[in-house]
């Protein structure tokens, strides 16, 4: 029987005429409005979330707010010479069919060079945020820049391994209590014959708190040398410390510093990249924006196959080249 | 069964050699074990009630010849025009268990299981199928037939009972088996326990030897719902064994903590008071659970386990338990 049905429940209190039942529902719900919506179940976790390297570039406004999805998700800055900026995008990565092209967005008028910006122009910072999914390598390098945002729901995991039978005897009775103080009070009637005084803080196993995002961004914040070597010459007046390497970059987005098997992708993959991010990539590359942007016309219309390719055939036509 | 089969038959020749003098009585213990009342068939108030208890003796004694089982629901279905309604039947069915003094599991008259459970627990089938928890998308709904579970094989450590589906539910999202970083089982038997959840929660302790804790409403009705699962029904008191857990460690909501953590606390009604009056009466109630009573009717008011729901998981119930405060 439901008790939160049964009338023999029913009271008013002299400060509000709601009764009981009906106070036990509407706080049931207010409750339930409280948390966060992670209605599924602990087994569902993890599947779709846990995918391979997919790059998503997702162009922002400077000043819009970034979240994280995960703590074990990657977000990078990257940077150019005068803005930092996140190459992300805004669509998934799907597969393509070998007839399918790798696109790209045409250049536009709007591009600049950043040879004769970077001159005069004071840095413009601008932060994007390039999120991935994968390679818990990088999980050192997330920013504390970008606004803080609930983590989302995290996937099921199993105990731990470490667990020990609680004895019949009361004394071994050990879960992870938080670090924080606890708001039970330290001393109990006398007719709580077995309690034990409050557990030091030095005993204290640490739980994983449902949402405790100050220590994980504590843990996630680079070194003082990941700082220093990420400060490198290309980066000119930033006032990030989140200099990341080139590649570091490329691994961040495509989840290895391989580049030959970066190259060497067998199943063709889409990625959109917002002409806003050219200047950005041509400095990756560094190679001149125009250049660049020629390159993408070329590879815009040449299948995957061709695009395979095309580079060993190039290798071996300058080597052929260079031997003549 | 043979006993079972000896009694129901001797029920039935009492009833022939009562005919035979023109008295169609029955006589049911009471809970109390006061006597005994009458259900007869020449009081037309309770001529139903008698006709109702015949034919249930009868598909009793059909079950202990023939095996099977089947659902109260299931037989008022059989035949609605007969029974009327399900409580009536299910009446019929407390009453053949006092008069052969035992339970309804016992006896394969089964009722639907209302129980919940998650969390590190496979129920290993007599007909050879696994109930696996951690398979289900969501709570496991506690098998009807607890007899029919061969065993139970747990790599947990203790076993959590909470008294509401929305404190069970609210516990599964947020994660509870990930923040309290032991394993353990969840259950909730949604208020006042079925036969069914208090039998599993019973082999639990037993036969897997797990430590029990329960976590209710500090009001006179949840710990009258621990009182329940610790010593068995009061309405069924005739059938308690197999279905308690004197064992069970009551870790709140305690009244004794309600002045220091008791925001949303609420005033006590009659109800209440009524109902703390009557647990104080018995006379199985341990010291520590008629102080927290008698601290209930001192201080007027009571509490729920949302009122801690904020930190449920990550202090009330590990330093609940870390600590011992528990009864």
């Amino acid at each position: 029987m439901d008790r939160t049905s049964s009338p023999a429940s029913t009271y008013c209190s002299q400060f509000s005429p709601i009764r009981r039942s009906q106070r036990l529902i509407d706080k049931e719900n207010r409750d339930l409005l409280k948390i966060p919506p992670k209605s599924r179940s602990p087994q569902l976790f993890g599947e779709t979330q846990d995918e391979c390297s997919q790059l998503i570039c997702q162009q922002e406004k400077p000043l819009s707010k970034t979240q994280h999805l995960k703590p074990a998700d990657k977000v990078v800055h990257l940077k150019t010479l005068e803005k930092v900026v996140h190459l992300k995008t805004s669509d998934k990565v799907e597969p393509i069919k070998p007839a399918n092209k790798v696109a790209h967005l045409k250049p536009s008028k709007k591009i600049t060079h950043l040879k004769t910006q970077d001159e005069g122009k004071k840095p413009a910072t601008k932060k994007l945020k390039a999120r991935k999914l994968v390679s818990p390598k990088n999980t050192q390098r997330k920013r504390t820049l970008q606004t803080k945002a609930k983590p989302g729901p995290k996937p099921k995991q199993p105990a731990k391994e470490k667990r020990t039978k609680l004895q019949s005897t009361f004394s071994d009775d050990h879960l992870g209590t938080t670090p924080s103080p606890s708001k039970l009070p330290p001393q109990y009637p006398a007719h709580f014959v077995h309690q034990l005084p409050p557990v030091n803080d030095t005993n204290v196993v640490p739980l994983r708190p449902f949402s405790a995002p100050a220590e994980q961004l504590c843990e996630l914040r680079s070194s003082p040398e990941e700082r220093d070597l990420l400060l490198s010459p290309l980066v000119f007046g930033s006032e990030s410390s989140m200099n990341l390497s080139l590649s570091d970059s490329i691994a961040e987005i495509f989840g290895t510093k391989d580049i030959s098997r970066i190259l060497a992708i067998r199943q063709p993959r889409q990625y959109i990249l917002i002409e806003e991010h050219l200047p950005a990539m041509a400095i990756m590359l560094n190679v001149d924006l125009e250049r660049l942007q020629n390159v993408l016309d070329i590879t815009q219309g040449l299948s995957h196959e061709q695009i395979l390719n095309f580079s060993i055939k190039q290798e071996r036509e300058e080597t052929e080249d260079q031997t003549n | 069964m043979g006993e079972f089969v000896e009694n129901l038959e001797r029920i039935a020749l009492e009833l022939v050699a009562n005919l035979a003098h023109g008295h169609a009585t029955l006589r049911v213990p009471r809970n109390s074990n006061t006597g005994c009342r009458r259900v007869t068939y020449n009081n037309r108030g309770s001529r139903h009630s008698f006709c109702l208890l015949v034919y249930m003796l009868s598909r009793v004694h059909r079950l202990q010849v023939l095996g099977g089982s089947f659902t109260v629901r299931g037989l008022y279905y059989g035949d609605p025009l007969l029974i009327r309604s399900q409580s009536r039947i299910a009446e019929a069915r407390l009453d053949v268990c006092r008069m052969l003094n035992t339970s309804p599991l016992t006896l394969g008259v089964l009722a639907a299981s209302k129980g919940l459970m998650a969390g590190d627990v496979r129920l290993l089938m007599t007909n050879g199928d696994v109930l696996d928890s951690s398979l289900f998308c969501g709570p496991m709904t506690l098998p009807t037939d607890p007899e029919k579970v061969d065993r139970i094989e747990t790599q947990a450590d203790f076993v959590l009972i909470v008294e509401k589906e929305s404190v069970f539910e609210s516990l599964l999202s947020r994660n509870v088996f990930c923040t309290i970083e032991r394993r353990f089982i969840l259950i909730t038997g949604k208020g006042y326990p079925d036969c069914c959840t208090r039998r599993i929660v019973h082999r639990l302790t037993e036969e897997n030897h797990l430590p029990a804790y329960i976590l209710v409403d500090a009001d006179p009705f949840g710990i009258d719902i621990m009182l329940v699962y610790r010593h068995g029904s009061q309405a069924m008191s005739f059938s308690s064994q197999g279905l308690t857990t004197p064992s069970l460690r009551w870790i709140g909501l305690h009244p004794s903590e309600i002045p220091a953590l008791g925001t949303g606390a609420v005033a006590l009604g009659t109800g209440d008071n009524k109902k703390i009056n009557d647990l104080l009466a018995r006379n199985d109630l341990e010291p520590g659970v008629r102080q927290e009573l008698r601290m209930l009717q001192d201080v007027q008011l009571k509490a729920e386990i949302e009122s801690v729901i904020d930190f449920l998981t990550d202090d009330y119930i590990p330093n609940k338990i870390n600590r011992n405060l528990f009864l």
